[in-house]
């Protein structure tokens, strides 16, 4: 009971500081980084209004902050790789944000930096748990396969952030069926260590959601995909995460295997979505436009961009319930 | 949601096949020898390689069947 007092007291420690520290410096950014010229344009939005850009380093800053009292309070190395690889992918994020990557094949392989944390401070065990049939030896591929895990759940957030609150509200629910999973096996440290993620997604999510004041640019987006994956690693709920984000998995394989290469965001010329003169999306029909997860949702029918963005909440939910049932078939294997 | 589930249906089918089918294969029960080692090792790569092509084959073309339909494309 007094160990449970402890857990939630200090939850609401973590949860309150990571808030804080986000919504003000937030704050702080979207009034200052328009007068230095710091925007973007809302492209799905009649007139294409300037917004701020980007919220990336508020989200960073807090979110290292709370790590490193953590890793004070705990001691727990895993909780440091967690601080080390998010600030490396939040880094080279904030180099694509300044600079623009325009190569596609750059960032993808700057990212594997962001893995060699997990190597090096040897924080990962290579016995990956399967629903049903429990946990399998991988000591020569499971290596490899953090170089390359960070690089694509990153780019699968990065990819995701293409509509007002769309990455903050799907990370904040995305994350959930993780905090469950280890609860489940008992890993509180990595499971507090996850409540900043949350917490920071949160307070980004109120600057974030339709209308947006505040984009999280690369160095948000890349940060809280890295983040997501290095806990689900360290904390050995590797499956439960790649159930809870399979949504922007797919649309990262969509998007690749429409447009067939690795290609920068940026610089793809024909826009998958068009924008009504009502201000509604609708789904282009060019055969040459890349298949997206909005694209799919809109090939229904026009919708309004919070309707768009409601329904990626409704798939990244059905993803989180699949998830948590997928955490219960690995409890205690 | 029903490509995200058949997905997730497809990912535990695959990881079973790969860990409880692929992995146990024994060609050569009786030898020890490298090349029979490196054999056998070849063949479940070839085998895992082929499930994930399958794997994918089967998304793009849900993908297909749920986008070119109702877009006309």
């Amino acid at each position: 009971m007094a160990i449970l007092y402890d857990l939630v007291v200090l939850t609401s420690i973590v949860f309150a500081l990571t808030f804080s520290l986000t919504y003000l410096l937030t704050l702080a950014l979207v009034k200052t980084l328009p007068k230095r010229g710091s925007v973007v344009e809302d492209y799905h939005k009649p007139g294409k209004p300037k917004v701020a850009w980007p919220g990336g380093p508020a989200i960073l800053s807090s979110i290292l902050i709370a790590e490193l009292i953590l890793y004070f309070v705990y001691g727990d190395l895993r909780i440091l790789s967690i601080a080390l690889v998010t600030m490396i992918a939040g880094i080279i994020g904030l180099i694509d944000d300044r600079w623009r990557l325009s190569n596609g094949i750059i960032k993808p392989i700057l990212l594997i930096l962001a893995s060699l944390p997990i190597l090096l401070l040897d924080v990962y065990v290579p016995r990956p748990t399967f629903p049903i049939f429990g946990s399998v030896r991988l000591h020569y591929v499971y290596p490899i396969l953090v170089l390359v895990a960070i690089p694509i759940v990153s780019n699968a957030t990065n990819m995701i952030d293409v509509l007002n609150g769309a990455l903050s509200g799907f990370m904040i629910i995305s994350t959930l069926p993780l905090v469950f999973a280890l609860a489940l096996r008992a890993d509180y440290p990595i499971m507090m260590a996850t409540i900043p993620l949350i917490a920071s997604s949160l307070a980004f999510y109120i600057f974030h959601r339709y209308p947006s004041k505040i984009f999280p640019g690369d160095s948000g987006s890349l940060a809280l995909g890295a983040m997501f994956c290095v806990i689900a690693i360290v904390g050995r709920v590797e499956i439960v995460a790649i159930i809870s984000i399979l949504p922007a998995i797919l649309n990262s394989f969509f998007i690749l295997s429409s447009v067939k290469r690795l290609v920068e965001h940026r610089s793809i010329k024909t826009r998958p979505t068009i924008l009504l003169q009502n201000g509604q999306l609708v789904a282009s029909k060019e055969s040459s436009a890349p298949i997206t997860l909005v694209r799919m949702i809109l090939a229904d029918g026009p919708l309004s961009e919070r309707e768009v963005v409601l329904n990626i909440f409704k798939l990244s939910a059905f993803s989180a319930f699949l998830a948590i049932i997928t955490a219960f078939l690995t409890w205690g294997i | 949601m029903g490509i995200i589930g058949s997905a997730w249906l497809l990912i535990f089918l695959g990881s079973y096949i790969i860990f409880k089918l692929i992995v146990p294969i024994n060609i050569f029960p009786a030898r020890t020898d490298y090349i029979s080692t490196f054999l056998n090792s070849l063949l479940k790569v070839v085998l895992s390689a082929t499930l994930a092509f399958v794997w994918i084959t089967i998304m793009i073309k849900l993908r297909d069947f749920y986008i070119k339909r109702r877009l006309s494309v």
